[in-house]
């Protein structure tokens, strides 16, 4: 009888075990493969590229004693040296292009990578063919209205077009 | 019944209600998490779109006229009149008309200043079925303490994918 029981009791255990061991089992599958998703973050960061880019005085935003004017681009500052200055990250790189409102270039820079740069060519169908055929790189294209100083003091519109190369895994 | 502490037949089909309840939540959970939202969505991605500033209108609105000091925000905060709103629209268009929009669809750039319920300034562009996106607001203050709201949008008939990176 005492044998009768104890084989109940471990059926019943083995019953209840069953439930607890599913529904374990279901949420570490459920949040291992949210914590394994992966999040694209690329746009995310060319935006916030552009931000720091128009914001900071230290990159290209113009500055005079008084204040900071952001989303207005001083010329000068535009160049390879102070964009590796202002904003690095060994898997990004990018190229700011200054364009008038008439479509015309006025100055670029980088902060590129030889190997970035070739990624970052330009193709006639596509915008960018070689970073297209390279699963591990994704290239993006933002366009930004801006103020720029043309000559002293005087002040114009343009575009400023932030080109950038991402390395995603 | 096996024993008063023994498993009793009884147990599977009291058991039965709880089991089918139990089924259920981890199907329609099961469906939730895998078959709609895995699915659905291979990459999880943070949209850059919901951290969009007014970059875009403060610009316009610092635009400096031709041949002025002055720039677009005078002009529309100081009663403008026809022969201004024609001068602002003018150059506002060609500002939005350089702005980027998604490829291969309709999408037009909308811009928009109202007083007192009034649309005095408009430039509105839009195809059936489109929806307003990275939309910016500005309060332009005159000197009578009123306020001007002017606006930009998006008018597009696309998906929130389609505005991702612009």
């Amino acid at each position: 009888m005492k044998k009768g029981i104890l084989a109940a009791d471990a059926v019943e255990l083995l019953i209840k075990l069953f439930f607890v061991f599913t529904f374990a089992i279901f949420l570490y599958v459920v949040s291992y493969s949210y914590l394994k998703e992966p999040v694209n973050i690329a746009n995310l960061e060319s935006y916030l590229l552009s931000r720091n880019l128009l914001y900071s005085d230290s990159c290209l935003a113009y500055s005079d004693e008084v204040k900071i004017y952001p989303l207005q681009v001083d010329v000068k500052k535009l160049s390879d040296e102070r964009l590796n200055a202002c904003f690095s990250k060994e898997t990004m790189g990018f190229r700011v292009t200054l364009y008038d409102k008439k479509g015309r270039e006025v100055k670029s820079a980088k902060s590129l990578t030889v190997k970035q740069e070739g990624l970052l060519t330009r193709g006639t169908k596509l915008l960018y063919p070689v970073c297209n055929s390279v699963p591990q790189y994704k290239c993006s294209i933002r366009k930004d209205l801006v103020l720029y100083n043309a000559k002293e003091d005087n002040l114009a519109q343009g575009f400023l077009v932030t080109e950038v190369v991402n390395f995603v895994g | 019944m096996l024993g008063k502490k023994g498993v009793s037949f009884g147990l599977i089909l009291e058991m039965i209600p709880a089991t089918l309840f139990f089924l259920v939540l981890l199907v329609v959970f099961g469906l939730i998490f895998f078959a709609w939202d895995i699915a659905k969505s291979p990459d999880l991605t943070i949209k850059s779109n919901f951290f969009d500033d007014s970059g875009s209108l403060l610009i316009i609105l610092r635009t400096p006229l031709q041949d002025s000091k002055s720039v677009v925000a005078d002009l529309i905060v100081n009663n403008p009149s026809s022969e201004d709103i024609k001068k602002i629209d003018e150059l506002v268009r060609l500002m939005i008309s350089q702005l980027p929009k998604p490829e291969n669809k309709n999408a037009f750039w909308n811009f928009i200043a109202v007083k007192d319920s009034t649309e005095f300034l408009s430039i509105r562009e839009s195809s059936i079925g489109a929806s307003n996106f990275k939309e910016q607001t500005v309060y332009l203050p005159m000197k009578d303490k009123s306020l001007i709201k002017v606006s930009l949008f998006l008018n597009c008939a696309c998906n929130k994918e389609d505005i991702e990176g612009i």
